[in-house]
């Protein structure tokens, strides 16, 4: 039981860092970035693509990484910029347009088989009272956790931080102040998209390959999670996402047929309970 | 395109009707594919299995998703925004894996057997389905449809009930897509959870948001296209002249598709379709229509009440009973008292944040009065919701205009009049013209300046005849000459049997239509009376000058900022 | 050389005009007060020499420079700082850290002494420095906005409406504020509707109706019952 236990927060990592990518977009700008689960899918695949097999592994991790980040400043530059930020709905349905291309890109280019990782992934297990640990599963959860915690100190100590925050409140009073707002809509999206190129690499770790069609799958769940969590609040995102990997994972194992719904459940049951509708105009 | 390409193009626009019906009330339900599938299964099994003839085939398929669909339209209407998008998302997914997991319809293999369905059948249906979505879009309900998506608010105070409206809404778009759904199951003899997942979902989404939000013919536009950009780019490559340099695009159609999508936000992002265009495309029609409706519409004489000064005689139509009313902490109202005679009209002025918007958001019934009653011709009103006693006769106006984006001058006008059915009003054509809108009235409010938005405003409320009607600031952003028009619009309004509670900062206005003044301060009345009086009453000039200042401070809001100039004007 | 110039402005929303041909020059360490009833361009004015809306013709020269198509954010840098009307604190932000955002371009190095001026300006700032600006009584968050803008040490302060929605002696506070940073050599440029504190506080007047000017006067040669005041806040209209 502990191992499916230890599976589920590693499982949930994953999803916790798209979640946080996702309730960082839409807690400063208000929009949503549907093409982020592409995004995430895309950085994995091409990492290993790019990356030969003599490469050491951590390579295709920073590959990923910067990937990510940088196929959301797209988004960025793309999607919301053009079409306008005030006009969350088209805005949206701009991050579909472009999440299909970058989808149907990567099909084409590497068709849509799984990639695997043309790396050897370092094997060091050890057994833990019986429960089969391995470092690199480890060192993830140490990275994943340091990254949320670092990018929680970004959003609350550092001056970006402050003006993300008072953006989602104000965007024009921002900008009354000087702050160069058009680098901030790039920052936040280049967090985001960071993050999703972390957590693709931390799937590539544990299961040495990604496969093309888990871009929508993974990338739905976490805006399952974004609002589950709290819509804007990033504990919540996190803390969310940890759960749902652990319920997974225990349904999984009790052999529950209804795996794939739970994330839908739970989202349901959330809003069953706190429908916390949305004040002001902003996303409607 | 072949024939079975252009079946399948035919069903996606009934799917498309069906998201139409439910966008149209600004509810984006991103989970289509569940009744799309519920639809489908219901069909297949009830034909296959039971043997029923395919119209009650189709007919189940359509009630079976009509009544899953009912407790998920009454949880939608408490969200909003994206809650409201990743609920229906999530409902769509927990019927496909519901379905998936269902061993008797096939599990995840997958379900045949049903008896199929040839195209001519295809058609009728989608024909009956378009002639009743026109036919609804155009009715009252549809434009009250229409009303709530652009603003709930507005709505309830045109007496729109927007829960009731909502929910029917989302409960007939699934119905609709239950059609479809049983449409496919029919046309291709196997269906399986694999074919109503996510992606479909995004699909029947995109023909409206792609299409066209705001009409139907920008989802049957934005259907039509998709299916054909999909399925025609296959076949780019036999395309005469370019056909062969293109050819080795067809693989790549999905990203054309995607690009065409982004870029089509970017350029449209009200999709292809814009209500102005419709609208321009629709103008032989509506002319029609409109000769056909005038002889329906009652032509009522403007009711020939001569103007009278509000005299001791005259009914009580509204009685504000000691009401309060507070924010978080904030005593906004108390103890506020007033009553309104036939006929009457009254200024409600007072310093900024005297509470006088609350007052009015709370006889209107936007906020609830914690203490205190409301009473509408002796009938107590103080629980009724806004849309309610809208259509009992208390209409308003807002502070910031809010008329319907989307809504025409003419269908604002005919929404407001058909929240008072049942009382004798004034035509819809007479009331235009006296508002000055009769050549507007194919307009949308963006194409209207600031005072004819207002005009439309107040138009809105008094075409349902209501006993009184609250104003709101509406002469804040005027010139001259458009208030001295408004004032005139204004004065007419108890002449046709309204009376008239008119808040505004601008002093002179007010009084101007005001016969009688009640003053707030801190959310209590200070003072009543006639303007001269009232004026002249030093706890007033407290209120507006603040308690030490000696007259040489210019009262916050005062538009002319010389209060010495104010006992001469007011004396009439 | 003018600190700044507006040449022929016109500000126009659709076919609505906001501000039509107006012209005025700001001296360096001055201060000018824009007069008018609610609806006569004012804000709109003001708006357009901070960058937040754009003019439709006309020139905003700053310091010699044209910045007629500049950026908000660059004006901001330049020196412009924008107090815009209804204060537009950030709620949920403590009082630090709006005053940290009002900081932004501020070398690290020298913001403690720049929260420091703006403490010793706005005393109640430095008591309820951690606590979120939404639970700020309106006067100490108009402080709040005002300190905010003076952060970077601007040269021209633009204030829209300061006063409205304050108790009258709190205004009066804020004034006094605003004339001790005068004596610092600070610019300003008041939008204002209670016009006793505008000829106090301005060296100059300019009154606008309709969007056009239809008075500029020194302050000093008037007062609040001055005829040409009246006049020009209702204008065609006969005075009775």
């Amino acid at each position: 039981m502990t191992q499916v236990l230890l599976n589920g927060v590693l499982l949930g990592a994953t999803y916790a860092l798209l979640a946080v990518g996702y309730t960082l977009v839409f807690g400063v700008m208000r929009l949503l970035t549907l093409a982020h689960g592409q995004i995430f899918m895309a950085a994995g695949v091409v990492s290993l693509v790019i990356t030969g097999p003599g490469t050491p592994f951590w390579v295709a991790g920073v590959c990923a990484v910067a990937i990510g980040a940088g196929l959301s400043v797209l988004t960025d530059l793309l999607c919301f910029r053009p079409v306008g930020y005030h006009r969350p709905i088209p805005a949206a349905v701009a991050t579909i347009g472009f999440g299909l291309v970058i989808h149907n890109v990567i099909v084409q280019l590497y068709g849509s088989n799984a990639v695997g990782a043309p790396f050897e992934v370092p094997r060091a297990d050890f057994t833990v009272n019986g429960v089969l640990v391995s470092v690199v599963q480890l060192v993830s959860l140490l990275i994943t956790a340091v990254v949320m915690v670092a990018t929680h100190l970004f959003v609350n100590r550092t001056k970006w931080g402050v003006a993300m925050r008072a953006f989602s409140e104000d965007p024009e009073a921002v900008a009354v102040l000087g702050v160069p707002t058009r680098w901030l809509s790039a920052l936040t999206l280049g967090i985001a998209g960071a993050l999703a190129g972390l957590a693709s690499f931390l799937v590539i770790l544990r299961v040495t390959s990604v496969s093309p069609s888990s871009g929508l799958e993974i990338g739905l769940i976490g805006l399952a999670i974004m609002t589950i969590g709290g819509l804007g609040s990033l504990p919540g995102a996190m803390a969310a996402g940890i759960a749902l990997g652990v319920l997974e994972s225990v349904a999984d194992y009790r052999g529950f047929g209804f795996q794939a719904a739970v994330p839908w459940l739970l989202l349901v049951v959330v809003l069953l309970v706190r429908p916390r509708g949305l004040l002001g105009a902003r996303t409607s | 395109m072949s024939e079975a390409s252009f079946v399948l193009l035919v069903i996606n626009v009934v799917a498309a009707v069906g998201m139409h019906l439910v966008y149209v009330t600004g509810q984006l339900n991103l989970g289509q594919a569940g009744f799309l599938a519920i639809g489908a299964y219901v069909t297949a099994v009830t034909d296959a299995r039971l043997d029923w003839p395919l119209p009650l085939s189709l007919l189940a398929g359509a009630a079976a998703a009509a009544v899953v669909a009912l407790p998920v339209a009454f949880g939608a209407a408490r969200l909003r925004g994206v809650y409201l998008i990743m609920g229906t998302l999530a409902v769509g997914e927990i019927v496909r894996v519901t379905i998936g997991n269902l061993e008797s319809v096939g599990d995840v293999q997958g379900f045949s057997g049903q008896s199929g369905i040839d195209p001519i059948s295809v058609y009728v249906v989608a024909v009956l389905i378009l002639a009743g979505a026109l036919a609804l879009m155009t009715s009252a309900t549809g434009l009250r449809m229409r009303s709530v998506f652009d603003d709930a608010d507005a709505a309830s105070a045109a007496g729109v009930a927007t829960r009731s409206v909502r929910v029917l809404a989302v409960v007939m778009s699934a119905a609709v897509v239950g059609v479809a759904g049983g449409l496919v199951a029919e046309w291709s003899l196997f269906i399986s959870p694999r074919g109503f997942g996510v992606e479909q979902s995004f699909e029947i989404a995109l023909y409206s948001l792609v299409g066209g939000v705001h009409s139907l013919i920008g989802a049957l536009v934005g259907a039509a296209g998709i299916t054909w950009l999909l399925d025609g780019l296959k076949d780019i490559g036999d395309l005469p002249f370019i056909g062969e340099s293109v050819e080795g695009l067809a693989p790549w159609r999905l990203v054309i598709y995607g690009a065409v999508v982004l870029l089509l936000m970017v350029a449209r992002p009200e999709g292809l379709i814009t209500r102005r265009l419709a609208l321009t495309a629709t103008r032989p029609l509506r002319r029609g229509r409109r000769r056909w409706l005038a002889r329906a519409d009652r032509v009522q004489p403007v009711p020939a009440t001569a103007a009278h000064p509000a005299s001791g005689d005259a009914a009580v139509v509204l009685e504000v009973d000691a009401v309060g009313h507070a924010f978080g902490g904030v005593q906004a109202l108390s103890g506020v008292s007033m009553t309104i005679r036939a006929g009457e009209s009254i200024a409600l002025i007072g310093a900024n944040g005297a509470g006088k918007s609350t007052l009015v958001n709370v006889v209107a019934g936007l906020y609830p009065a914690q203490q205190g009653r409301v009473r509408l011709n002796g009938v107590e009103i103080t629980g009724l919701p806004a849309h309610r006693r809208t259509r009992a006769g208390v209409a308003r106006t807002f502070q910031s205009v809010r008329v319907f984006a989307h809504l025409t001058v003419e269908e604002t006008i005919r929404l407001g009049h058909w929240a008072g059915r049942g009382r004798e009003r004034e035509s819809v054509e007479r009331l235009l013209e006296s508002l000055g809108l009769l050549g507007r009235r194919d307009a949308l409010p963006s194409e209207l300046t600031l005072a004819e938005q207002r005009r439309l405003e107040i138009g809105r409320a008094i075409a349902a005849a209501p006993a009184v009607v609250l104003l709101d600031e509406p002469s804040a952003g005027m010139n001259d000459q458009e208030r001295e028009e408004l004032a005139e619009l204004i004065r007419s309004v108890p002449r046709r049997g309204t009376a008239v509670v008119l808040v505004d900062h601008n002093l002179d206005f007010a009084f101007d239509i005001g016969e009688r003044v009640v003053v707030l301060d801190f959310g209590a009345v200070i003072a009543t009376g006639s303007p001269a009086a009232v004026m002249a009453n030093p706890r007033v000039r407290d209120a507006y000058l603040g308690p030490e200042a000696a007259a040489h401070d210019s009262p916050t809001g005062d538009s002319t900022g010389v209060p010495e100039q104010r006992p001469e004007r007011l004396d009439r | 050389m003018a600190l700044l110039e507006i040449d022929d402005l016109c500000v126009r929303y659709g076919h609505v005009s906001a501000v039509e041909g107006v012209s005025l020059t700001v001296e360096r360490g001055s201060a000018v007060a824009i007069l008018g009833r609610n609806g006569a361009g004012k804000s709109s004015l003001l708006n357009t020499i901070a960058g937040l809306v754009r003019a439709s013709s006309g020139s905003v020269r700053w310091d010699g420079a044209d910045i007629t198509r500049l950026a908000t954010a660059k004006r901001a840098r330049r020196g412009v700082s924008l107090v815009p009307e209804g204060k537009r604190i950030f709620p949920a932000l403590t009082v630090a850290e709006n005053l940290r955002l009002g900081g932004f371009h501020v070398d690290r190095s020298l913001l403690p002494s720049a929260v420091g001026r703006i403490h010793a300006l706005f005393p109640i700032l430095a008591e309820r420095s951690s606590q979120p600006a939404g639970q700020l009584s309106g006067g100490q968050q108009q402080m709040l906005a005002i300190g905010r803008a003076l952060m970077a040490e601007p040269t021209l302060l633009l204030l829209d409406e300061p006063s409205t929605g304050l108790a009258p002696k709190i205004a009066t506070e804020v004034y006094e504020r605003l004339a001790e940073l005068r004596t610092t050599g600070l610019t300003l440029v008041v939008v204002e509707q209670q016009i006793d504190r505008a000829l106090t506080l301005a060296d100059d007047v300019i009154v606008l109706n309709l969007g056009r000017t239809v008075l500029t006067e020194r302050s000093a040669a008037l007062s609040r019952d001055d005829a040409r005041i009246r006049a020009a806040y209702i204008g065609a209209e006969a005075t009775t």
